[in-house]
Parts: structure tokens; sequence; C-alpha cells
């Protein structure tokens, strides 16, 4: 069973969001990394990106195959994760801590509370 | 969708599973990766159920196999494979297919789950003029693919009766084991009672052995080489085209496409046009006076990878497309093939469309390994 952590909130493209201050970080849920199997590649946006909610910004692949990444709000990047962009591992072992993909700041701050809650989002999974 | 008589038996093996032809197959079992080095290294096993097996039978048998295969059927010895093409009037494959020569008057087919049965009525509509059946065994016949360099002496050793060490590779026999052990207690029989067969040929690019046995007693068969072949693991569908990239082989339907011809990917020594006769030996003459298109293997420069229909390019101008591509997981690097124009033939590098970027790939000789 993949793991779905309560105090974060989600996308139905398998992205997690989680408040740090003011900003937002942004990984894949475990259940993604675990569809995808082990990772060996991974595509981020420059800091200083804009991105638009829903819109691609990225891509991690899997030996098998790829999947794009996509904004679960509108923002602007300031940081990526380097060490996963070098060690893509990362994000198999630890999808919800090292393997984290990018921190944003939220140009607009209703787009954090739309997300689906963690019970929408095992509901999804299981179905 | 359909399912393997093995289906049951890969759910308790934690299988991931996915979609193929319709077929519900096991992806993989502990992880690509993994499965691919241990059949690299040692020795793996597929489920490759989901193929299909046609026969050719009767009196004119061997004139029919050899009027409808690209390659030679005539000087073929008794239980010797050989690969080539299925084509239709344009030249256009079919499907890809190992015919094995059982006798004189019966040759085996090996097909691709989803020519099956393309394939099958295309032989049909063809043997009017000659003395053959043609049987569909696809419903019949379950397959097993032990891959890799420990396989032959784990499988010779299990089955003691069958005299594998005599036996070459591409060429195929019965499996006396077996055949002693089930054919009494079978259900239904092969019509041609050759219940269980062996032949020394794969998709991997390492030695191995393919089986054939009836579905209604392949799980047997296949816990019993689980439990007792040393170093044995499951294997999924994924490591089976990452393996098969590497050691440079078509995938019908990725190459051998609509619209091209088996010469267009360099595949010119399965033809043999020496032979007076065969389907869609005129078009491929012409094609060989007039080439359209030029097959290579490609290395990208970064740790990026190109997939099947990513376009190719030079200096900004479409060129080809990609037709397979992965990771390969023996060499850390993004592989694969790309079919080109063929006025680009003398290329060395491009440039491959990811996404938004374009990443330069140099064209490199396959197989990728060894």
């Amino acid at each position: 069973m993949s793991e779905v952590k309560k105090e974060l909130k989600y996308t139905k493209e398998h992205e997690w969001a989680s408040k740090d201050g003011d900003l937002i970080v942004i990984g894949i849920t475990d259940h993604a990394q675990d569809s995808l199997g082990e990772i060996v590649y991974l595509e981020l946006p420059a800091v200083g990106d804009s991105l638009e909610k829903d819109s691609a910004f990225g891509a991690v692949e899997s030996t098998k195959s790829v999947s794009d990444l996509y904004s679960p709000l509108n923002c602007e990047v300031v940081e990526v994760n380097s060490d996963a962009e070098s060690s893509p591992e990362l994000i198999n072992q630890s999808p919800y801590s090292d393997g984290w993909l990018i921190k944003v700041k939220p140009t607009n701050n209703d787009d954090f509370e739309e997300l689906l809650s963690a019970d929408d989002y095992e509901s999804l999974i299981d179905g | 969708m359909n399912t393997t008589p093995l289906f049951q038996i890969h759910e308790k093996l934690n299988a991931k599973f996915t979609e193929f032809n319709g077929w519900n197959m096991p992806l993989w079992f502990s992880s690509l990766e993994d499965e691919h080095l241990h059949v690299r290294d040692k020795i793996g096993i597929f489920d490759v159920s989901h193929m299909g097996e046609i026969e050719i039978v009767g009196e004119d048998a061997e004139s029919f196999t050899d009027f409808v295969f690209t390659n030679n059927i005539l000087n073929l010895k008794i239980g010797q494979a050989r690969y080539g093409f299925i084509c239709d009037f344009d030249a256009q494959v079919l499907d890809d297919v190992i015919v094995y020569k059982i006798s004189n008057k019966r040759f085996f087919l090996c097909v691709n789950a989803g020519n099956k049965d393309s394939v099958y009525e295309w032989l049909f509509k063809l043997d009017h003029k000659f003395n053959v059946e043609i049987n569909n065994l696809s419903n019949f016949y379950g397959q097993l693919a032990v891959q890799g360099p420990k396989s032959i002496q784990e499988i010779n050793k299990i089955f003691p009766k069958s005299n594998l060490d005599s036996l070459s590779k591409f060429y195929i026999t019965k499996i006396v084991d077996l055949e002693e052990k089930f054919s009494s207690s079978l259900k239904v029989k092969c019509p041609n009672d050759d219940n269980f067969l062996i032949a020394r040929t794969g998709y991997t690019g390492e030695d191995g052995y393919e089986i054939f046995a009836p579905n209604e007693v392949i799980r047997s068969v296949y816990q019993y080489l689980l439990e007792n072949c040393n170093e044995i693991k499951p294997c999924g569908l994924a490591s089976r085209d990452t393996l098969r990239i590497e050691a440079g082989f078509p995938l019908h339907g990725n190459e051998l496409t609509k619209g091209t011809t088996p010469i267009d990917f360099n595949l010119n020594r399965f033809i043999d046009l020496n032979k007076p006769n065969f389907l869609g030996k005129e078009v491929i003459e012409k094609r060989l006076a007039d080439k359209k298109y030029f097959f290579i293997g490609f290395m990208m420069d970064d740790n990026s990878i190109a997939r099947s229909g990513y376009d190719v390019l030079k200096n900004n101008t479409k060129i080809g497309f990609v037709t397979s591509g992965t990771f390969s997981p023996v060499l850390k690097k993004g592989i694969g093939f790309a079919l080109l124009d063929y006025e680009y033939c003398n290329i060395k590098d491009f440039e491959i469309r990811i996404r938004k970027s374009l990443k330069i790939a140099q064209k490199v000789d396959y197989p990728f390994i060894r």
C-alpha cells in the first residue's frame, strides 16, 4: 500500500504540496514513484520561472516511462532540489522529504486550499 | 482483458501489471533494473503465454512456408529455427516470426501476441494452391522464456532425459521429461502430439530457452522451474523490452510499422533474395534500388532519455523519429533506434526533441552491449 500523509495536500496528477512559511514545497506522491519504478531522470524548471496552475513544469522518468509534472498552483519557483536532480533515486527512497522537487511562492493564496485533502487523494488512488 | 494461466501466481508474487495487446501481463516483480541485470548475469523466467503459435502442416508445408516467409526455409535442417518476416503484397511486415522446422511436413511459427489472428487469417487466405493445413495453436500452448547465462546449465539439469546438451542455438526439440510426466493426464492434446517443446532461442541477447507447454499444465511447469532452478527470478515485460533494445532487436509495431519494409530497418540478412519467389520480394527489390529510410542506433550525450515517437532533427529540420528508446540499465545511458530519411545516411550526430528542449545524440552501432 502506498503511503498518503495526512498533513499534506494533493493533486489528481499525483503531486503533493506542503506549506513552509509563505512558501509551498512540491513533490510527487509515494503512489506516483511506486507506479513509475526506479527513477533515473528528473527535469525541473529554473529558479525564477513562473508556473501556471495545472501546466507542465518538468518531468520525472523511470527506465520504463515518463511522467509530466504539473504545477498544483500559480506560483514562482524559488528553489529546486538539485540533490534530486543529480540523484533521482531520492524520489523513490523518500518521496515526501529528501525527494521533494521544487519550492515555490504562490501568486494566488486560494490555490493551496483548493487542493485535494489526504482523504480525497486516498480514495482517488484506491478507486 | 485476457490473462495467462499464470496470472494468479504472478499476483501472489506481487507483480505490477500492465495492459499489452489486450493482455494483462506482469510489468515487473521486483524492479525493471533488478530483473534486467539478473538476466544479463544469471537467469530469469518470463511468462510469454500471450504469444501465439501457428503451425503449417501437410505435403506442401515446406514450399508454402518458404513462399510466405522472407528467409530461406528449404535449407533448414529438422529442428532448426530461422528468424524472418511474413509480409503482405506491399512488403509491409505483418509479423516478424521464428519458424521452427519440426519435420519435412510440419513448420511451427512463434508469432507476436497482437498479430496471431491477422497472421493466421493471412496464411489461411493464401493456402488454396497448396496442400497444407494451417492450425492456430495459440489457445493450446502457453510459453515461458528462460533467459540468461545460467539458464543452460540449470535447464539441462532439470530436463535430464531431453538431451539438451546437444541442442545447438536456434534449434528446437521435445521435452521428454515433461511429456512423460504430464501427457497421460492432459485433457486436450496437441493435434501433432508435440505437447512440450523447447527451443534455444530468445529475445534478450542472452543464451536461453523458450518453452512451449499446454496452457492446462503450464502453472505446474512454471512453479517447478521457479522452485528448482538455482538463482532464477520471475521477470516482467518491462525488462523484456529494455533487454531487447540493448540487444538490438526490433519490436513489431515500434519498428516494422505500416508503410515500411524490413530493409528500411537494416534487416536484409533475414531476407533471402536468392529465393526465386516469396511474398513481398518485388517490392523489397524495388525499395533496395530506391531507399527511403536509414535505420540507426543512437546514444544520448547527456543523461536524458529519448522515447518512441520523439522527433529527430538536424539544423532545425526534422529528419526522422525515434522508434524505440529507453534508459539502458547496463550502460546507464539513454539509447534507442531511429528511422531517418535516407539522405541523412552519413550522419554522425543529431538532436532529439525531448519535451521543450533539443538534446544531442550520437549515432552508435548496435547491439548496444557486447
